[in-house]
């Protein structure tokens, strides 16, 4: 048997099987670059953000902890509510006055520090067209439905409902109780017992 | 007499001006596809991941609004049989059932004790759907 010289290359057939493997190879890699870009696409732009998602739960949390006889008003496009924050830079000390509402198409709840300025400002929506606020409940003076404004010195309403839309996408609507916390921590003795 | 075995120092020289086989190239080629596909392979698992967590989070979010709604504008009679809504590609779903008997639910409230199931999905991912339970006293004030 005779060995090949050092320098003598390789021959036809190899290269052939050679580039057959290579290509194979590159196939291979192709579909798995093919199903990463499908899944980032997804993930960038199929999906609804996860920011304003962020964002909407602190404000459910606002809401949801304002304490029973605060200031509460509220018409269609803006809201406007005193809520205790328990979280840097607000103290539960002081009541903190939260304001709902469109600034330069954007959807965004304002936490005002006492004197004045922006303390925490969440961001429900970069570009928003269909902004639609409700009350659900019975201010003195009417009947126990929805409401498209909620006077000031009415109370609490049982139900907010914010509908919006984040740059023309369709966004479930922000349905939340106001003062949620304070009404579930009093238990009536008339009451039903508690489950669990 | 000369020697048989070649100068170590030649042989050296000789392979590392030859370069590498055709054969160790492909190997080379065959591993950095191989690593590459299976860090392609984590890459797209945990994208996938994500995106479903994400989603489903919105789906929780959804869910959350509907069964409170529903909560406190349900009829003082009460659901009869399911209620279907949808707004874009999100569906939801509201039941409601007699609360069954469990440990520390009082049997003399069982009648009185309603549970509400709220189901959330976007179109064409029904498999993916969230769902929140709650109890609720019929008649009651909430």
């Amino acid at each position: 048997m005779s060995r090949r010289a050092p320098r003598a290359g390789v021959t036809l057939l190899e290269l052939l099987v050679s580039l057959a493997m290579t290509a194979a190879l590159a196939l291979i890699l192709g579909s798995m670059l093919e199903t990463t870009a499908r899944s980032a696409t997804r993930l960038g732009t199929g999906a609804e953000p996860l920011d304003p998602l962020l964002d909407r739960l602190e404000l459910r949390r606002w809401i949801e902890e304002i304490p029973v006889g605060v200031a509460f008003e509220g018409g269609a496009a803006d809201l406007s509510f005193e809520t205790l924050i328990d979280a840097p830079p607000f103290t539960t000390a002081v009541l903190t006055r939260v304001a709902l509402g469109r600034t330069n198409g954007a959807l965004r709840a304002v936490a005002q520090l006492p004197d004045g300025s922006p303390g925490r400002v969440a961001v429900l929506s970069a570009a928003t067209d269909g902004l639609l606020l409700e009350y659900w409940g019975q201010p003195p003076g009417h009947e126990r439905r929805w409401h498209a404004a909620w006077p000031a010195g009415a109370g609490l309403p049982e139900l907010v409902r914010i509908r919006y839309d984040l740059v023309g996408r369709a966004l479930p609507p922000l349905s939340v109780r106001p003062a949620r916390a304070a009404r579930q921590s009093t238990i009536s003795l008339s009451s039903l017992p508690p489950p669990g | 007499m000369p020697s048989e075995r070649p100068d170590p120092r030649r042989v050296t020289r000789r392979r590392a001006a030859s370069g590498f086989t055709l054969l160790e190239v492909l190997l080379a080629f065959a591993m950095l596809t191989t690593v590459t596909g299976a860090t392609l392979q984590v890459t797209s698992a945990t994208l996938r991941d994500n995106a479903i967590r994400l989603e489903r989070a919105w789906l929780a979010e959804l869910a959350r609004s509907v069964a409170e709604e529903h909560l406190v504008t349900r009829p003082a009679a009460g659901l009869q049989g399911s209620l279907l809504g949808s707004m874009a590609d999100w569906h939801w779903r509201i039941e409601e059932r007699p609360a069954r008997a469990e440990p520390g639910l009082a049997p003399e409230a069982l009648g009185r004790i309603v549970e509400v199931t709220v189901s959330a999905w976007k179109a064409g991912a029904p498999e993916r759907m969230v769902t929140l339970e709650s109890l609720v006293a019929d008649g009651a004030p909430r």
